[in-house]
């Protein structure tokens, strides 16, 4: 097993490698389809993409079985019709663990440089599987102490044994842990996202942004509202990784949501990258979300504490959030951690509804509802 | 294993000559077991108990899971010298220098999520010797081993109850029980302020690596001692978190936990993960 594992990947590996050569078994080498302007993604080594792959992980995305209770999918906390979002302030796992972090849409993940909210070791999406999957404190699938059962359930279903034989030609039990965390991420690298009016307008279709919409875009990359210093780039956000980059330093960014006790203090279920670094500066820095679909990712922040994008626009003006009333009151204004670029400005209400026909511009309405994104089960 | 010992013992012929002229003798080996037995102060620690008298509010307490990785188990003479145990590979519990422990059966209060498999002892082999008189172990995985690959299938580290995914590495200690007012009141003992990749290597802010030295023990007469009702003679088990200063019962190495230091002082580190002197209330010897 070990063995036929290790063939497995050396001529994946050599396949991907562009050789020329392809032996019976090997998966063909990946296409991507990418938008327009869009660079490969970074993929790790030992996970080279497959369609064969992709296709598995669509499958697998959408299952309830592949919870240890065979109650939720990764689809229950991420939606198509919501960019892979939920809609919800928090998640609740499989068996009624209350998620402390608002689940993110996924388009484009396959640029992040880190994942999940604060976390500097989750570096690829093999490893942030490996938490919804198996944490158990909030248990969300619950695989942990399940997870025969829930092979058990895979390996009876006669569609999958196909899958995953196509998916790992190599391996003699192909139907394990790390093939289920390797399909999933490689289907998750391909929710690419990049047809909304503002990436038309970037190839050139000058049309395809509203005055309104370029009024708002001016705003956003100006000096006034500033908010692509944070939100840069391509995907609108500064963690970035693509094919042939390193790793980046570390960037997050404390927002001034919240100052409870006068010295930057956030609230203890959600500190920030504070949980890795334990240096007080870093409490309340989080990483940077895309923006791509954000019209359909509300409500919004690490802890979806903030309702509306005029309610966030409101916050960025403000230059910080003064919590009056609750367990959280406290003035992140003040907050002595927070970002110097989270500075009061001031918009006038016609400029924020430009400011939020941009944002609304980054709706990308052929990603939610792609068919190859889509639940094949149904 | 038989083969490998002929083998060896043919390649060391020359070398047995050449201590023979030196009037020296090969040190003979010996199997020992090292048992480790989880109790409620004099009673065993089950699946199936119902415990009294526990911590500060003298709470009831059943168990849901108790595992525990151990490593460089040690034998020490009276004279001093220090004997680590070569450890039987069973490729099941003990790998390299790493023993897991899996102290629940999978009845009774451990039904959810708990499997029949059980190892409360360290099995390996060590230079015989009559008199050795203290143990030594380190709780936990070493540094560079604490990262949680999603490839490794090999067991022990294999294990998914004793995987921390969110930190990239491992639980040292999962202990998990449940009180009147708390379905799960946990101590999971791990590395924290972790920072780093697998290409780069990890470091963390504080490894919390205890290390546990028993004096009086005897391989052949004593147990290492699990004391749960010392481990948590500090705490009121039975108080829920207030979701402010405290969010969760029990203490998972979170850094300003209010029940993190009492319970790193029992497997003697200081709050912050620094080592400090062990008191005989958890681990002690019978």
């Amino acid at each position: 097993m070990t063995r036929a594992w290790q063939v497995s990947v050396v001529v994946a590996a050599v396949a991907a490698a562009g050789c020329g050569d392809s032996g019976p078994g090997a998966p063909a080498p990946y296409v991507w389809s990418l938008p327009a302007g869009f660079p490969e993604p970074f993929v790790p080594e030992d996970n080279p993409m497959s369609e064969a792959k992709v296709e598995l992980g669509r499958h697998l995305f959408y299952d309830v079985r592949l919870s240890g209770n065979g109650t939720m999918s990764c689809a229950s906390c991420h939606e198509q019709s919501r960019a892979f979002s939920d809609g919800k302030v928090t998640p609740v796992g499989s068996t009624g663990d209350r998620v402390p972090r608002n689940a993110p849409g996924l388009a484009n993940v396959a640029y992040l440089d880190t994942y999940t909210w604060a976390n500097p070791v989750l570096e690829t999406l093999e490893s942030q599987a490996l938490v919804p999957l198996f944490g158990e404190h909030p248990t969300e699938l619950g695989l942990t102490s399940r997870l025969e059962e829930a092979l058990g359930r895979l390996r009876a279903d006669a569609r999958y044994a196909e899958l995953f034989r196509a998916a790992f030609p190599g391996e003699a039990d192909p139907v394990s842990r790390t093939s289920i965390v390797k399909a999933l991420a490689s289907f998750q690298r391909t929710l690419m996202s990049g047809t909304s009016p503002y990436d038309r307008y970037l190839q050139g279709e000058t049309s395809a942004l509203s005055a309104s919409a370029r009024r708002g875009m001016e705003l956003f990359f100006g000096e006034r509202a500033e908010c692509y210093h944070c939100h840069s780039g391509r995907h609108l956000s500064n963690s970035f990784r693509a094919k042939g980059m390193q790793r980046q330093p570390v960037a997050f960014f404390n927002t001034g949501l919240y100052d409870l006790n006068g010295q930057g203090a956030y609230p203890p279920q959600n500190p920030g990258l504070y949980e890795f670094t334990l240096n007080v500066l870093d409490q309340g820095r989080f990483r940077v979300p895309p923006l791509r679909n954000v019209e359909l990712t509300a409500p919004y922040m690490h802890d979806g504490s903030i309702p509306t994008l005029e309610a966030v626009i409101d916050l960025y003006m403000a230059g910080g959030r003064n919590v009056l009333e609750g367990p959280y009151a406290g003035d992140g204004r003040r907050n002595p951690n927070k970002d110097p670029l989270v500075r009061p400005f001031e918009l006038s209400d016609s400029e924020k509804a430009d400011l939020i026909a941009f944002l609304k511009s980054l709706t990308d309405t052929a990603f939610l509802s792609d068919p190859r994104f889509s639940n094949p089960w149904e | 294993m038989n083969a490998v010992r002929k083998s060896a013992r043919w390649v060391l012929l020359p070398t047995l000559l050449l201590l023979q002229a030196c009037g020296d003798d090969e040190e003979r080996r010996k199997t020992y077991t090292v048992r480790f037995s989880p109790q409620v102060r004099q009673e065993a620690l089950t699946c199936e108990g119902l415990y009294t008298d526990i911590g500060t509010s003298r709470s009831t307490l059943e168990l849901l899971d108790f595992e525990m990785f151990v490593r460089d188990v040690t034998l020490v003479r009276a004279n001093g010298e220090r004997h680590p145990l070569k450890l039987e590979q069973d490729g099941q519990w003990q790998r390299d220098t790493i023993a897991l422990l899996d102290f629940e059966d999978g009845t009774g209060a451990c039904r959810t999520g708990g499997s029949a498999e059980m190892h409360r002892e360290v099995v390996g082999s060590a230079p015989e010797h009559d008199d050795y008189t203290r143990l030594e172990f380190k709780v936990g995985l070493a540094p560079e081993r604490n990262h949680l690959d999603y490839q490794v299938e090999t067991r022990p580290l294999s294990h998914g109850d004793m995987w921390w995914g969110w930190q990239m590495g491992y639980k040292f200690i999962k202990l998990d029980v449940r009180t009147p007012a708390n379905a799960a009141y946990v101590f999971h003992l791990g590395a924290v302020g972790c920072k780093g990749s697998v290409g780069e290597g990890y470091t963390c802010a504080s490894d919390s690596q205890a290390t546990i030295l028993l004096e009086e023990f005897s391989p052949e007469k004593n147990q290492v001692v699990l004391d749960v009702a010392g481990l948590f003679s500090e705490l009121d088990v039975n108080k829920a978190p207030n979701g402010t200063s405290d969010m969760m019962a029990g203490c998972m190495s979170i850094a300003g936990d209010p029940e993190c230091p009492a319970l790193f002082s029992q497997v003697g580190l200081s709050p912050d993960g620094s080592p400090k002197a062990l008191p005989k209330t958890f681990f002690r010897v019978r």
